[in-house]
């Protein structure tokens, strides 16, 4: 009976305890009055800035470089917008709802949601951007936003942009042209190396336009490495996604020298610069199995150098050379060829061997030609007549020489992948196996 | 006890209520929301970008802003008008579903077939292909004006499609209907739209069940003028071994064809006083006046 009256006792201590009506909370506002006022902080915040905010946005930052947006979000729900890819102002409407934290919301289609859209990118996968961000903090100054993808959690910085933020916008494209060269007539030495003051080797970059992603290939410690790094133009010149560090140095961005032609290294304290050089400071393993051993695919190179171009062009009188190709290695006992086609849809075809020479030097071992079933190319004497002549024995110097070809990859995968291939014979004839301009534009 | 009264003071002050009753900004594409489908049918449209209201697994955009009104005003054209019109406006302000939710993008499955539209047990359904649905034909030639009319037709034949799901829902149609035909099977997309007529069905689909084969008549019926419908199905033939025409065959199919659409009519004119051939008729007229 004690330990009734105990634990009812017991119980209403506990009552009046948790009625206690002085109960004082951390906070002077009630939670939908502080979920308000975040909101309105958050936007009250974007629309301060009076020439909106510069982001350099990755949709996908272990795949694919950034996209950088100019937006201007004013008081009614509208956000202005340019990217640098070209120009093209637009608009979305957007909004701010409180989920965990205050979300930015880009509620209609626009450019940035092309950052989704299954269209672009992989087909039904598309460039794995997000739509909407949630607000993590911000600067003491106010100037910069840190948000993040509100699934993934990947971020996206705002930076307060400025009266110039729209000119220098414009001169981010210019960037990509001086990385691919695309330009210049003649674009040798070929290996993009950066070069770093304290480093014991040089890193070299093959750019791939349709993903903004460098391919970077260097010698650390006696070991060849390869990684994949996103970037970002700026008005400048350009940005690695993080810092490469070797040697305990890193380097993240760089600036273009127009007279000098190169990219100096503009971070603080570090001297050092990528411009394009004849050594190739890590060679890749495995690329000649890859494009051309057994049960491989063979390809077309569209993009060649000019002169390349120059070289190949005329042999056939009838039409201009129109990209180069190697057929699929079906069966060891089935000689391959090397194409040569031309604007009118025939082919001039090359029987070769592909023979290893290194891991990433390929020979074409000339075997003879192959007829092919139209005329003029099913006439054996016709195809040795155009091949004795001065041009054609020059073609084949270059095609068949027993220097080979160096294989430098743009972009690795399964299938698909994306090379060029560099003459040993004369570093300025290369061809790009997989890409074409269209494709980076 | 007096615990109890102390916590029903009248006077004690609340403060102001935490829940916000304002009204939020519309713009006019909200206003002409309010205005066509809100206030009439008591309907939500949400066309601004809501993850909560789509599968998050799904690639996704928005809609174009532009092209919610034209999207809208179709759509009232060719479905909302022609049933209140036909069925009285009540029965659509009843049956109408309340969320209306619009995509502007595809919405690919892993196997790269798409997925048109969804419907949720007829309170919400989902459109995809916005950004893809152009209602501006002026200047094409016939080909192209056909090519346009094609994803304008997808769109408005899955509404009718998944509003027929909500009436059968509502009441269902007479079981005979599923004795038809037979054949029904859950491997339907190994069969062409050609090979289903064959067997009675009016498009590939409809050989998942009864269900699907009922709406998909329907929608199949609506969404083309009396006489396209007619060819379609004149025009069904079967061939033997010997590529001749299987007269008896044909006719068969053709009969199972007629006699769901018999069915159909029946069902609508007892059940929801509609008449079904005059519906297709207004609801012909108006996509008739959208290809040319």
């Amino acid at each position: 009976m004690k330990k009734i009256y105990l634990n009812i006792i017991c119980s209403m201590l506990v009552l009046f305890t948790a009625c206690d009506n002085d109960f004082e909370s951390e906070f002077d506002l009630a939670p939908d009055e502080r979920a308000s006022e975040a909101v309105k902080e958050f936007k009250d915040a974007l629309i301060s800035s009076e020439h909106g905010w510069l982001t350099h946005y990755y949709p996908n930052p272990t795949e694919l470089g950034s996209f950088t947006f100019q937006f201007k979000f004013d008081e009614t729900g509208i956000v202005n917008m340019n990217w640098d890819y070209y120009d093209s102002p637009d608009e979305s409407e957007y909004s701010i709802k409180m989920f965990e934290k205050p979300v930015l919301i880009f509620d209609t289609y626009s450019k940035f949601s092309k950052m989704t859209d299954p269209e672009i990118g992989e087909p039904g996968k598309g460039f794995g951007g997000e739509l909407e961000f949630s607000l993590d903090k911000k600067s003491a100054d106010g100037d910069t936003l840190y948000l993040a993808e509100r699934v993934s959690g990947d971020p996206m910085v705002l930076v307060k942009a400025t009266a110039e933020t729209s000119a220098q916008l414009r001169e981010y494209a210019k960037q990509t042209k001086h990385i691919e060269r695309s330009n210049e007539q003649v674009v040798v030495p070929f290996y993009f190396n950066l070069s770093v003051e304290g480093w014991d080797t040089k890193v070299n970059m093959v750019y791939s336009g349709d993903k903004l992603i460098a391919f970077l290939n260097y010698v650390d410690g006696g070991v060849a490495k390869h990684e994949l790094m996103p970037i970002n133009f700026t008005h400048e010149g350009f940005e690695f996604h993080h810092a490469l560090v070797l040697n305990g140095i890193g380097v993240r961005s760089f600036k273009y020298d127009e007279v000098k032609n190169q990219f100096d290294v503009t971070d603080a304290g570090v001297t050092g610069a990528f411009k394009y050089e004849d050594v190739c400071p890590a060679h890749i393993d495995g690329m000649t199995d890859k494009f051309f051993g057994p049960s491989t695919f063979g390809g077309s190179a569209k993009i060649l150098s000019p002169k390349l171009a120059n070289l190949i062009d005329g042999i056939y009188p009838d039409a201009a050379l129109s990209y180069l190709s190697t057929d699929t290695y079906v069966a060891s006992w089935f000689s391959r060829t090397f194409n040569l086609n031309f604007e009118n849809w025939k082919s001039l075809d090359i029987k070769v061997n592909y023979n290893k020479i290194t891991e990433d030097v390929v020979e074409m071992e000339f075997l003879g030609y192959d007829t092919g079933w139209s005329a003029p190319f099913d006439d054996l004497a016709y195809i040795e007549g155009l091949m004795a002549t001065e041009k054609g024995q020059a073609i084949l110097d270059i095609v068949a020489s027993p220097k080979g070809w160096t294989i430098v990859p743009i972009e690795l995968k399964e299938y698909g992948s994306s090379y060029y291939l560099v003459s040993n014979e004369d570093p300025e004839m290369y061809m790009c196996f997989g890409l074409t301009y269209e494709d980076d534009e | 006890m007096s615990i109890l009264f102390a916590s029903c003071d009248k006077e004690e002050d609340l403060g102001k209520s935490l829940i916000d009753t304002s009204t939020p900004e519309l713009n006019d594409v909200d206003e002409w929301i309010r205005e066509n489908y809100t206030y009439p049918y008591n309907v939500e449209v949400k066309y601004k970008w809501d993850n909560s209201e789509l599968d998050n697994t799904k690639i996704l955009t928005p809609t174009t802003l532009e092209r919610v009104i034209p999207f809208l005003d179709k759509m009232k054209g060719i479905w909302v008008d022609p049933y209140a019109n036909n069925g009285g406006p009540d029965f659509m302000k009843a049956f109408i579903p309340k969320q209306i939710v619009l995509v502007g993008s595809h919405n690919y499955n892993d196997n790269g077939s798409i997925v048109l539209g969804q419907a949720e047990g007829g309170r919400k359904i989902t459109i995809f292909d916005l950004n893809y649905i152009n209602f501006d034909l002026s200047g094409m030639n016939d080909w192209e004006r056909r090519k346009a009319m094609e994803p304008i037709l997808r769109v408005f034949k899955t509404m009718h499609h998944e509003f027929g799901h909500i009436l059968h829902q509502t009441i269902a149609y007479p079981v005979e209907y599923k004795k038809l035909t037979v054949g029904y099977t859950s491997n339907w997309m190994n069969f062409s739209d050609s090979d289903a007529r064959k067997m009675g069905f009016i498009t590939a689909y409809s050989l998942l069940n009864p269900d699907e084969d009922f709406v998909e008549m329907l929608s199949e019926f609506l969404t083309r003028s009396n006489e396209d419908w007619n060819e379609l199905i004149d025009k069904i033939k079967i061939y033997d071994d010997s590529w001749n025409t299987d007269e008896a065959a044909s006719e068969k199919a053709r009969g199972q064809i007629r006699e769901k659409e018999k069915m159909i009519a029946d069902y609508m004119l007892q059940i929801w006083k509609i008449d079904i051939y005059k519906l297709q008729a207004d609801i012909a007229e108006v996509l008739d006046g959208l290809g040319n």
